[in-house]
Parts: structure tokens; C-alpha cells; sequence
């Protein structure tokens, strides 16, 4: 593994999330089943993906709203259990996983005839949001300006480069991407692409990349 | 150093650049918060702290604050009380009196801005006069278990308006909200409430 020059810059890119409600609510696990079919794929993503962008300090027990859901409001914790181990990273597509939420909900229906109802307040209430891109100005041409960048930028930057370009077309450009295209390492590239953001942090997901970076950048100098 | 300096010590890593970034991107443009009083909680508390902070960023903000005789006071508050749910009386005179004070104070404040971000329920009339921009209306309060008559009457003037923006439970962040007058858009901020399928 040798440092050079990046054939293209790398731009880091900060990112705002703006949240907007839906007009659609599940009260029971049975409507949340009906619902999580029939909203937009922008929702799902929302739920599931998105739940790192809003829980970054800290890992939580659930890694998506609606396994929160089951655990705090329906109070199902063998339901939260098996919605909390769905990884959305490990599918090609939203209504891939989509179509696996439905069925565990629907697995799950079946042993349940009495199903808990909550009152609104405390319901599932869809929402979607639109994430806006901000560039920052810090750009890399070397892995070491990429290292300084990296221990920098604010994390929503480090959020959009690893989650949401590996989940959605995105303007800015994956970590993995750019160290595999533009620096020509691929090794680097799938050490970073084995980074599994499920269940972590934001910060945790910078210092494991940082360390990846030191790593190879030790390499490069011997 | 100045203020928005004194946070690098306690944000995390590229905060405070970031949000020195976001200022740049809407530099040009014109902010302007209108709300019923500038002492108190709630609205009036964010904005003491956000107008300097947001001037410190070079963000074009101002800050305005209706007013009025008592029984546009007095209304203001019942209104508010109703869409928070409680049983209130108002009366037609009442709330005449409030939409006509609102009017005139349409024409004594300066509301010529890109953003106008309308805050509660008191000045919330006060969209029936705009002349350009984008209205906001911000809601701090939970109007969830609003009266319906009263909601019925608030709601020719929240519809028109082109956004609004609710919080939501901090405990709770997918429990939320519709907005029921606007058909428009809601978007949330984290901070408190829920509007709910009985405002309607």
C-alpha cells in the first residue's frame, strides 16, 4: 500500500436533517404491519437508517423507531428483540427491507390474537425526512489531509460519507469510494466498507476509520 | 474570542465549524421571528439566546413583538388555552377585536423579510398581511387535544401559511405530530409536542 496523490480531491460534506410529519399512525403492531407497506420508502429510510443520524452520542438497544416502539409504547420486548436485529445495511434495497419488516411483523401477529392498542399520543406516527448536503471547504488530495479532515469535520459529515451514500444516491461521495477510485486503494476501501454501522456510533465509526487510516499510513511510510 | 468560539470547548469536533458554514449558506437572506411578548418563557427564552447568536454568525435577523389593548390579550390567551385543550369561552367580539389588532399591528411592524417565522398563537393572525416571503408558523405549545370550535377558527389562518414547524417529545422522538391546519408541510425540531387527529 503506497500514499499518493488522488486523481480527484475528496470534499467533505456536512449534512441538516429536516424531519416532516406523515399523516400516517399506527396505534396496534397490526396497523403498524398495514402502514410500514403502504408509506413512502423515504419513511423507511427514516426509520431505520436515519436512527443513527439521530442517536449519535450514544448506542441505543434498538437500532430502528419501530423496535423502540414495540419496547416503550407496546411494551413487546420479544417484538422490539426481533425488529432490534434487523440490520438495514445487510439489504440491497428499501423495499427489500421493507418487505422483511412486514413479514417479522406478520410472524409475529400470528401467535398474538389480542394485540395491545395504544391512544395517539403515544402511537407510531410516520414520518420522512429531506437530509440537505452542506459543503464544508475541507478537501483532501493526499490520505493524509484525508486523516486531517476525518478527525475534524462534524460528524453529521462522517454520518453522510458512510450511511447515507451507502444507502442512497447522494451528491457527496462514500470514504470508501474515494480511497478505492481516486487514491487507488482498495484494500483501505473494503477495510473501510467492513465497518458495521449497526448498532454504534458516529464517533465510533470515526476513530475506527481513523485507526484504519494510521494503519495504512504507517504501512505507506516503512 | 467571540461567543459562538466559546462552544469549540464543549461541542463535539467540527460543530461549531459546521454551523459557521450553515450561516454562510443562507447569508443575503432575511430572517424575521415575530412573537408575542419578548419577556417569558418558551419562544421569547430560544429567541434571547438565538437572535445574538445568529447576528454573531452574520445571519440577517430581526425580531418583532405585537401588542395591544387588554381584551386582544385577554383573547389570545383564551384562544391559546383552547387549542391547548382546555374548555374556554370566546366570543365573536373577542376575536374580531384580536384579528383587528393584529392588523394594525401588520402595519406598524416591519415585516419585510425572505423568512418570517411566526411564533404561538398571538401574533399568528398576522399571515393575513403578508406580502412576500416564506410564513412559518412555529408552534411551541401541544395542541394535540385542541377545542374543536376554536381550531376551526384558527385554522383560515394557519392554512395560510407555507410551512409549519412543531417539536417533539424529547423522550420520545418518533411520538409526533400532523399539521392539521396546513396542509402544506410540518416539519419537526426537538423540543416538545403533538398535534393530534381531534384538530382536525
Amino acid at each position: 500500500m503506497t500514499q499518493g496523490t488522488a486523481t480527484r480531491l475528496f470534499k467533505f460534506a456536512g449534512c441538516v436533517e429536516l424531519r416532516q410529519a406523515l399523516d400516517v399512525h399506527a396505534l396496534d403492531v397490526r396497523e403498524l404491519r398495514q402502514r410500514i407497506e403502504e408509506v413512502p420508502a423515504g419513511s423507511i429510510f427514516f426509520h431505520t437508517f436515519g436512527y443513527f443520524l439521530r442517536h449519535r452520542v450514544f448506542t441505543t438497544a434498538y437500532g430502528n423507531d419501530f423496535a423502540r416502539w414495540a419496547a416503550n409504547e407496546i411494551g413487546d420486548h420479544a417484538l422490539a428483540e426481533r425488529l432490534a436485529v434487523v440490520d438495514p445495511f445487510g439489504f440491497s434495497d428499501l423495499d427489500e427491507l421493507r418487505e422483511h419488516l412486514v413479514t417479522i411483523l406478520q410472524d409475529h401477529l400470528r401467535g398474538h390474537e389480542s394485540e395491545r392498542r395504544v391512544e395517539f399520543a403515544r402511537g407510531f406516527h410516520f414520518q420522512q425526512s429531506q437530509v440537505v448536503e452542506v459543503p464544508l471547504g475541507v478537501t483532501a488530495q493526499t490520505l493524509g489531509e484525508f486523516r486531517a479532515g476525518l478527525a475534524t469535520v462534524d460528524e453529521s459529515a462522517i454520518y453522510l460519507h458512510t450511511v447515507e451514500t451507502r444507502a442512497r444516491q447522494r451528491h457527496a461521495e462514500s470514504f470508501a469510494d474515494w480511497v478505492r477510485e481516486a487514491l487507488e486503494l482498495p484494500e483501505l476501501a473494503e477495510r473501510f466498507e467492513r465497518i458495521d454501522p449497526y448498532l454504534t456510533t458516529i464517533e465510533r465509526i470515526r476513530g475506527r476509520l481513523l485507526g484504519l487510516v494510521d494503519v495504512a499510513l504507517d504501512e505507506a511510510r516503512r | 474570542m467571540s461567543r459562538i468560539d466559546d462552544y469549540r470547548r464543549v461541542a463535539t469536533p467540527g460543530a461549531v465549524d459546521f454551523i459557521l458554514k450553515l450561516a454562510e449558506q443562507v447569508q443575503g437572506r432575511r430572517f424575521l421571528s415575530v412573537t408575542g411578548g419578548r419577556l417569558g418563557g418558551g419562544a421569547a427564552e430560544a429567541l434571547r439566546t438565538a437572535v445574538p447568536i445568529l447576528s454573531e454568525l452574520g445571519v440577517d435577523t430581526r425580531w418583532e413583538v405585537t401588542g395591544g389593548d387588554t381584551a386582544y390579550y385577554t383573547t389570545a390567551r383564551t384562544l391559546q388555552a383552547a387549542l391547548e385543550g382546555e374548555e374556554r369561552v370566546l366570543s365573536d367580539e373577542g376575536l374580531a377585536r384580536w384579528v383587528d389588532m393584529n392588523g394594525l399591528n401588520a402595519k406598524k411592524l416591519d415585516l419585510d423579510a425572505d423568512v418570517t417565522v411566526v411564533h404561538d398563537c398571538q401574533p399568528a393572525s398576522l399571515v393575513s398581511a403578508r406580502t412576500g416571503g416564506r410564513w412559518v408558523w412555529r408552534c411551541h405549545f401541544d395542541c394535540s387535544s385542541a377545542q374543536a370550535g376554536p381550531w376551526a377558527f384558527f385554522r383560515r389562518f394557519a392554512d395560510q401559511y407555507d410551512a409549519a414547524v412543531f417539536g417533539l417529545p424529547g423522550s420520545r422522538d418518533v411520538s409526533a405530530s400532523r399539521c392539521t391546519s396546513c396542509r402544506r408541510r410540518s416539519i419537526h425540531s426537538p423540543s416538545a409536542i403533538a398535534i393530534s387527529r381531534r384538530a382536525r
